[in-house]
């Protein structure tokens, strides 16, 4: 398995003539394998490199099999001993990644500055070019899936995703807790605990502080439970665990409904959502108030780490459930997830990642986190995009007028200020 | 479900990247790649380099045993076929061992075309087209050498560069002019002005009448009368597919293996690739050769990907080179002649031997040619696969090649991501 780290360039364009990652390629390794484009008569400023393709071009055409896609760390590299500098790799090459030096009369390209942080994007200043390890994503895939291969969820839901990657970077050592409701982690191959809704804060808590008096603080208690188990009906131990600080690991798996028992609204469904609750027609116009924001008032609660994460950025999830697996040492950590449901949210299957990723792009669900009650967006938008975006792939918010919808806007904008602020100070 | 048995005959860049694609869809079937060669595959494009000593003889190989065992591939080396038998699903071997596929690959590539001139016999051809000739070539080589070559298409280009690198002596008899496929006569010129800079001669316009032996020297005669004496005589006038073994077989031959766009043959599972292939023409649709090494890949690929159980259709070849020599570069992507209806732009600088050239249809790029300008070539093939309206920034891009057609190319892909 190839860790593919990736150089990634935001969809930003660069600063008029800026060549810092230009330069900084240059001075690592005399000709840049970066290439600044500055075309100021349709204002364009980019850059173009190397994606290190999955299937790259340059390598299926090399004449001598002198480039191949590295096995270890996904870099597309050419064997200087072998390359006889016929060029064909740039002639197949469609990003313009793969140039041609008179000097040596050989191809070259980037190599990401193999193991080390790419020079480029060290020395981008406007973030547009940065490093992204999903590495880390992959490294977890050497390791044991502990969940069962079956599912009892509906078509297209991603919160067994997100319980497979929960269970992988937690690994064995883990006591996994559960209430009623929509339950991924239900067959599993590691202990696990029905409780209620009422109460799953509670006995998380007896849980860890027994295992922690006998010394086996090594084992995790973690649970995996719906919006309405966390903000509603269990709020009252889960307050009280948070204000106390109890070493437990608590994952919300946010679909902002009673999804199991029937769609029924929670404090977490939207302004103007349908639900079976909160009816549309002439007396009702869907849920009457706005949701419940969960993670801020976590945060609120001076817990050790929380943090957002959806499954459609992958890499940024496993990175924040290895942070609260260290928390959880020192306190009690916190993950929102927010999940995209098919069923409640009246949506196709075959888009809930979309759905996730739209949540994001329109700010409707910043990615954050927050260490020992320091606040920073893990993944800022450039351009968010409108919410219609999102709500137009949902049956739920169907029936809302221009004027409904520009309310939901605004509580998104309010809320996405409000958290920029506390980025911010 | 029963596993395949594919069987690639012919070990160049089609074959290859045909049991690239089969493997990655199935891990089940069987793969077997015969090669008329006793040796491991290697690209008759690097025969050029290796006389100029780029790279050594043993880092030929495009890969070695143990990647055929990576890829649970059985490799059959010095293995002839004489003959195919698409109803009985077999081809013979020479010696008459058969073999039974349930999918076959002729890929065998091209032979360089013997030319029709007197004294052929008593001279001996010889190409500039296999391992073997390179061998036999650097065998006789001595510093000083005068060589006769024949043709002025890319191979004979590249032969020529490699001798000179050598420190031999080049004399070139071009029936018409150098690269007449790749560029226009400007571009042209200006590349054989640096060959001519080195010390090349080039005899444009003549057809050679007669060669014979002179003593040890080899002599040839003009179609004008005059006459060039050198001491090797190397053929290069282009290559034709190898078919021949196909007679009889009824898979539908006409300068090439005709084949549809699955790139499969008039037979159920006979499928052809690479030079070989008569395959559509991108522009035209038309069936056609064009025996290039990214044709070859693309076809392998797509060859491969049908052989193996899924539906792949053929874009279309378009014609490109990239072509490096003496530290001056030139590469030329698509229609290079000026057909009607077509707008060409077109910008040259005598002195600096740059050169620039963009034919346009509807707005669409259709052909590019570009001397000592660095260009990423890719991204401009990249504009005319994808037919990309160019519209009011032509002049533009004829001005500014590089930073236009990366423009053009980010802005469709970002804006195929939905942006």
């Amino acid at each position: 398995m190839a860790f593919n780290d990736t150089l990634v360039i935001r969809r930003l364009t660069c600063p008029e003539d800026c060549r810092a990652c230009v330069e900084a390629c240059m001075n690592k390794r005399g000709l840049p394998a970066i290439k600044a484009v500055h075309l100021p008569e349709v204002g364009f400023h980019s850059i173009v490199v190397c994606n290190q393709c999955s299937n790259p071009k340059c390598a299926e055409i090399c004449p001598t099999g002198a480039i191949s896609k590295n096995e270890t760390n996904g870099t597309v590299t050419i064997d200087s001993d072998k390359c006889v500098g016929c060029g064909l790799c740039t002639l197949v090459c469609p990003y313009g990644g793969i140039y041609y030096d008179y000097t040596q009369e050989k191809s070259f390209k980037c190599d990401r500055c193999y193991e080390e942080e790419p020079q480029c994007a060290a020395a981008c200043p406007y973030g547009v070019l940065s490093f992204a390890r999903s590495h880390q994503v992959y490294l977890h895939f050497h390791d044991e899936d502990l969940l069962a291969s079956a599912t009892g969820l509906c078509a297209g839901c991603p919160a067994e995703l997100a319980a497979r990657v929960m269970l992988r970077v937690l690994g064995r050592k883990v006591i996994t807790f559960r209430t009623p409701g929509c339950q991924p982690i239900f067959i599993s191959r590691v202990s696990s605990i029905p409780t209620l809704m009422t109460n799953i804060a509670s006995s998380m808590t007896g849980a860890s502080r027994y295992l922690r008096k006998i010394g086996r603080d090594d084992v995790i208690c973690a649970c995996f439970v719906g919006d309405g188990a966390t903000a509603d009906v269990g709020f009252q131990p889960l307050s009280g665990a948070a204000g106390r600080g109890e070493h437990i690991l608590y994952i919300c798996n946010d679909n902002e409904a009673y999804m199991n028992t029937g769609i029924q609204s929670s404090s977490t469904t939207p302004l103007g959502a349908w639900t079976t609750t909160t009816w549309v027609g002439k007396r009702s116009r869907g849920k009457g108030e706005a949701g419940k924001y969960m993670p801020l008032i976590m945060l609120m609660h001076n817990v050790s780490y929380v943090a957002t994460a959806t499954v459609a950025y992958l890499e940024d999830y496993v990175l924040k459930l290895e942070k609260a697996k260290e928390a959880v040492k020192h306190g009690m950590a916190y993950l929102h997830l927010h999940t995209p449901c098919p069923t409640g949210w009246r949506a196709p299957a075959d888009k809930s990642i979309e759905l996730s990723r739209l949540a994001v792009e329109t700010n409707y669900f910043p990615l954050w986190e927050a260490e020992d009650g320091r606040l920073h967006l893990t993944h800022r938008v450039d351009k968010p995009k409108p919410l219609k975006e999102l709500t137009k792939l949902q049956g739920r918010f169907s029936h809302l007028t221009k004027e409904e919808l520009e309310q939901l806007q605004q509580i998104v904008d309010e809320r996405f200020a409000l958290i920029e602020r506390l980025a911010s100070s | 479900m029963t596993t395949k048995k594919h069987l690639i005959v012919g070990s160049g860049a089609a074959g290859l990247a045909a049991l690239r694609e089969i493997r990655s869809i199935s891990d089940e079937d069987e793969i077997k790649v015969v090669s008329m060669e006793d040796c491991l595959p290697y690209s008759p494009t690097t025969l050029p380099y290796l006389l100029s000593g780029k790279i050594e003889e043993s880092k030929l190989w495009i890969v070695d045993e143990e990647y055929f065992k990576k890829m649970r591939c059985q490799l059959a080396l010095g293995k002839r076929v004489v003959e195919v038998a698409p109803e009985q699903k077999e081809v013979i071997y020479e010696g008459g061992e058969r073999e039974r596929y349930d999918t076959l690959l002729i890929a065998t590539g091209s032979e360089p075309i013997v030319p029709l001139i007197e004294g052929m016999e008593e001279v001996g051809f010889f190409g500039f087209h296999t391992l073997q000739d390179y061998q036999e070539l650097t065998r006789r080589l001595e510093r000083g050498y005068v060589a006769l070559i024949y043709g002025g298409g890319l191979v004979a280009m590249g032969l020529a560069s490699g001798l000179i690198k050598r420190g031999c002596k080049v004399k070139m008899v071009v029936r018409s002019r150098i690269l007449r496929l790749y560029f226009d006569t400007d571009a042209g010129a200006l590349i054989a002005r640096v060959f001519l800079a080195q010390g090349a001669e080039i005899i444009s316009g003549r057809e050679i009448k007669r060669v014979g032996k002179r003593g040890d020297k080899i002599e040839a005669v003009l179609t004008d009368g005059s006459s060039l004496s050198g001491d090797i005589f190397i053929s290069c006038l282009g290559t034709t597919p190898r078919v021949s073994f196909l007679q009889g077989s009824g898979i539908e031959v006409n300068s090439g293996i005709v084949v549809d766009d699955s790139l499969r043959t008039n037979k159920e599972d006979v499928y052809a690739a690479g030079d070989v292939a008569e395959a559509k023409d991108f522009f035209t649709g038309q069936r056609g050769l064009n025996a290039i090494l990214p044709s070859a890949v693309e076809q392998g690929k797509i060859a491969g990907a049908n052989m193996a159980g899924e539906r792949h259709e053929y874009e279309g070849w378009i014609s490109m080179n990239v072509f490096h020599f003496f530290g001056s570069g030139a590469c030329s992507i698509g229609l290079t002649g000026a057909d009607e209806g077509m707008e060409v732009l077109k910008e040259e600088d005598k002195d600096e031997g740059r050169f620039k050239k963009l034919s346009f249809q509807d707005g669409r790029l259709v052909g590019a040619e570009f001397v000592n300008v660095d260009v990423d070539p890719g991204v401009i093939l990249y504009l005319i696969k994808n037919r990309l309206k160019i519209g009011k920034h032509k002049e533009l891009l004829l001005q500014k090649p590089v930073e236009v057609s990366r423009w053009l190319m980010v802005r469709n892909e970002r804006e195929g991501d939905g942006l």
